[in-house]
């Protein structure tokens, strides 16, 4: 699978967010772990709909957690 | 690694081990004594440990830490699985086409009845080896 061509803060915003963990992170997007350290390391792209319930969650615009690179 | 690549692991193991024993008793001289009865009977028995292994396999998992264990797929499982069902799908087409092709040049019907299950095995095979892939690779 080839990189994404854009990055994000997942990383940086869990833990400025009470140092929250992928688990927790998955568990309130209805994602495994696993999932998130994949969206996290950036191989795999989350649906729009994922994206805006990152967004809601850390309570930034889906631009600041997602930057295109391309 | 999360609980479906793991479930994975655990068949694709199970079906490479039992059909393979399978596939070799049937094409070796150790079989030529072997009655249509045991083969069926051999097929049944892969099948129920094939089942059995993944559900022990669920079991012990769950067990270890049931909050690995996720009976749902997510979105990422969910692409992993289109991906691996489309990578199978024109291999077993063209097998099943093949076994027909075969059938009608007038190899015998247990023959090709094998030669079908061998198509859906190598089918079963590639998607979960695909899926076992996509896993790896994200």
């Amino acid at each position: 699978m080839a990189q994404l061509p854009f990055t994000n803060n997942i990383r940086a915003l869990r833990f400025a967010h009470k140092e929250m963990t992928q688990g927790e992170l998955g568990e309130h997007l209805g994602l495994t772990r696993q999932t998130v350290a994949a969206i996290e390391q950036g191989k795999y792209s989350p649906s729009l709909e994922t994206a805006f319930r990152i967004a809601h969650i850390f309570e930034q615009p889906l631009e600041d957690i997602f930057i295109w690179d391309g | 690694m999360s609980f479906r690549e793991k479930m994975l692991w655990v068949a694709i193991t199970a079906m490479g081990l039992g059909f393979g024993f399978y596939f070799v008793t049937l094409l070796t001289p150790i079989g030529e004594n072997a009655t249509a009865d045991y083969y069926v009977g051999l097929l049944l028995s892969i099948i129920g440990i094939t089942i059995g292994a993944m559900l022990i396999a669920t079991l012990l998992l769950f067990l270890r830490d049931r909050s690995e264990v996720h009976f749902t797929e997510d979105e990422r499982d969910r692409d992993i699985h289109k991906s691996g069902t489309q990578m199978a799908y024109y291999p077993l087409l063209l097998g099943v086409w093949g076994a027909g092709i075969l059938y009608h040049h007038g190899v015998s019907t247990p023959t090709m009845l094998n030669a079908l299950l061998a198509v859906i095995v190598s089918a079963e095979m590639i998607r979960l080896g695909y899926q076992i892939y996509l896993y790896r690779k994200a």
